[in-house]
């Protein structure tokens, strides 16, 4: 990893603070008069090496404004973007993107280029010399090196965009959505492939919708909501900050524990429908989360009555239970709202909307 | 990175960028037009039996050339169109454009790789083609134009395609679609090739200037000096410099090449402006 002059030594690989970009608006017949428009608000954010985060939010929510804030192609209009302790500026514009590998959304490569020549372009404008082949081959596509961008699959292009963005073994690796189009298998090579990548002391910030994707490979989260960020650290940890703890559900046969009943202090107790094989199915809240203990208790005590437990499943908070317990919206209506051009800012955050 | 490696890299990057061109479907098209344009007119009009019109006589290799410029002004301006209009846009909507914003290159490199490229792309079939019009005129006539000749008229039809791809690509860059990169770009060529005789003789008529005869001096100077506000009027103007002295433009040369200069200037800047500022 290229660390210029050993700068920064323990400081966080990337860090932002207080920044904020918002897109100018015109309209075609007054282009002068310009507007801000939705974008990100006074986002702090810290990723360390060898880290993935997972940034995570409703559509519309500043996820892609954020990310390319970081890959420079955004300039932001306030606070500071860090990069190996070291401000951006006076870094160097163009040296800071060195350090930066961007994956943007869907890139739909046309035309009769190959995925060879794309990549040689990109060696060339980057100047700095690299195998094309060897990072086709990293994302699995030895056997695609010249076939047409027109004639790529979508899964094809996906992983094109990958090998661009890891040209020049980049520090920090921005990912938009890099899932999508991807089959399963395809899926969890990628997750490996990332999971390796941080291992090798890359610091990987993913974009996604889609909490239960993020799951299965990120240490530590993100929530953007309306351009600001709502909570971030690990899921534990944005689950306690934002009061939006785990739950069980619990179905069996026989003996059924009574709605009304708590199973101790501080459990709330929900019935479900039944799914098929069962005879009775509930949901278990409770402040703080669950432990194993809590568990075994409470196995323990519907066993003890004589019922037979055939499901016992430990439910992560959904990212609508989330946003929800961060916005004080309800789950129904806040995935439904897509930030608009005035991005009014949270509410609950006590921040003035600027312009 | 030292000043030499640097235009190295740049020439590279717009050789590629021509390359990518010279492959595409477009220039099947662009070919066509010039096969047709620039030989069919080097081969008809050097033709001793067949005359242009009756009042017109030309009767040197370059006079010839003069008069392919026009089928030049068609073919390699509308390549320039074809392969050009869409050159940001295209890139914008396919997210292309993020991945070469996101490379740590200097912006205004990358947009003159963007813009060379396109140049070249044009730029060199046509030079050959224009080749393969001089050798057909020499069938014709039995005689070569003089290299002084045929670089007066080579540089300027070289200026004209940069500054036509100078409009496309900064047209380009301004359109959010497809339909908007085809409407400025197609629009743009139409106005220079087809609309601005009109524009002229309207612009001629409320300046109180005799539109009734179009031979007239004072009618020739006020569209002259209309001209200079086009790029094919310039390159036409260019090129009438070399012809004999009664066939030259009424205005001063000094004026025509002030004016190619600013047309070299100003809308290669204003696209290098307009990319520094590109957001994908």
């Amino acid at each position: 990893m290229y660390n210029p002059g050993g700068m920064g030594e323990g400081a966080p690989l990337l860090s932002l603070s207080g920044v904020t970009y918002r897109h100018r608006l015109t309209k075609w017949h007054k282009p002068w008069k310009k507007r801000l428009g939705a974008g990100i608000h006074n986002v702090d954010l810290e990723v360390n090496r060898g880290t993935i985060l997972g940034l995570i939010g409703p559509n519309g929510s500043g996820k892609t404004t954020l990310l390319h804030t970081i890959a420079g192609l955004n300039e932001q209009q306030k606070g500071d973007v860090q990069i190996f302790g070291q401000d951006r500026e006076m870094l160097g514009w163009s040296n800071s993107q060195r350090h930066i590998g961007l994956m943007p959304e869907r890139v739909n490569w046309s035309g009769t280029n190959t995925p060879r020549e794309v990549l040689n372009r990109l060696i060339t404008i980057r100047g700095e010399g690299g195998d094309s082949e060897k990072m086709l081959k990293t994302v699995g596509m030895s056997n695609r090196m010249d076939t047409p961008l027109d004639n790529m699959s979508q899964g094809m292009r996906q992983r094109l965009t990958l090998a661009c963005a890891l040209l020049g073994k980049p520090d920090i690796l921005l990912l938009d959505e890099p899932l999508n189009g991807l089959d399963p298998v395809a899926q969890a090579a990628f997750r490996h492939l990332l999971r390796e990548l941080a291992d090798k002391g890359v610091a990987i910030i993913v974009s996604s919708h889609n909490l239960h994707e993020m799951e299965l490979f990120v240490d530590s989260l993100a929530i953007l909501h309306r351009g600001q960020m709502v909570a971030s650290g690990s899921l534990s940890e944005v689950e306690k900050m934002l009061g939006c703890d785990p739950y069980l559900i619990i179905a069996g046969n026989g003996w059924c524990p009574p709605s009304d009943n708590s199973f101790g202090r501080g459990i709330s107790i929900q019935k479900c429908d039944e799914w098929a094989g069962e005879e009775w199915r509930f949901t278990l809240h409770k402040k703080g989360g669950w432990s194993s203990n809590e568990r075994h208790d409470i196995l323990q005590s519907i066993e003890e009555s004589g019922g037979e437990i055939c499901l016992l499943q430990t439910v992560l908070p959904t990212l609508e239970e989330m946003l929800a317990a961060a916005t004080g919206e309800s789950v129904e209506t806040v995935g439904l709202e897509v930030g608009d051009d005035s991005m009014i800012p949270l509410r609950k955050l006590g921040v003035e909307e600027d312009e | 990175m030292s000043r030499v490696s640097r235009e190295k890299k740049v020439w590279h990057l717009s050789w590629l960028e021509a390359k990518m061109h010279f492959r595409s479907q477009r220039m099947i098209a662009l070919i066509g037009l010039l096969f047709v344009f620039i030989l069919g007119g080097s081969w008809g009009l050097s033709d001793s039996s067949s005359s242009v019109t009756s009042e017109l006589q030309f009767d040197t290799p370059y006079e010839i050339l003069f008069l392919v410029s026009l089928f030049v002004l068609f073919s390699s301006t509308l390549g320039v169109v074809l392969l050009g209009f869409d050159g940001i846009s295209r890139k914008r909507l396919t997210g292309e454009l993020a991945i070469e914003l996101s490379q740590p290159i200097d912006r205004f490199d990358l947009a003159r790789s963007q813009l060379q490229g396109l140049w070249l792309a044009v730029f060199i079939p046509t030079t050959i083609f224009c080749a393969i019009g001089t050798i057909l005129i020499n069938e014709q006539m039995g005689e070569l134009p003089t290299l002084y000749d045929w670089l007066y008229f080579i540089i300027p039809t070289g200026l004209i395609i940069f500054w036509y791809a100078c409009i496309q690509l900064l047209a380009s860059s301004i359109a959010k679609d497809l339909g908007s990169s085809v409407t400025l770009g197609v629009g743009i060529w139409m106005l220079f090739t087809f609309v601005w005789l009109l524009l002229t003789a309207i612009l001629a008529t409320f300046m109180g200037v005799d539109v009734t005869n179009l031979e007239s001096n004072q009618y020739n100077r006020f569209s002259e000096i209309i001209d200079l506000l086009s790029p094919n009027g310039v390159y036409q103007l260019l090129l009438e410099g070399n012809l004999k002295p009664d066939a030259r433009p009424i205005i001063s040369q000094n004026y025509i090449w002030a004016s190619a200069i600013l047309w070299s200037i100003i809308p290669g800047m204003l696209f290098l402006r307009r990319f520094r500022s590109l957001r994908p």
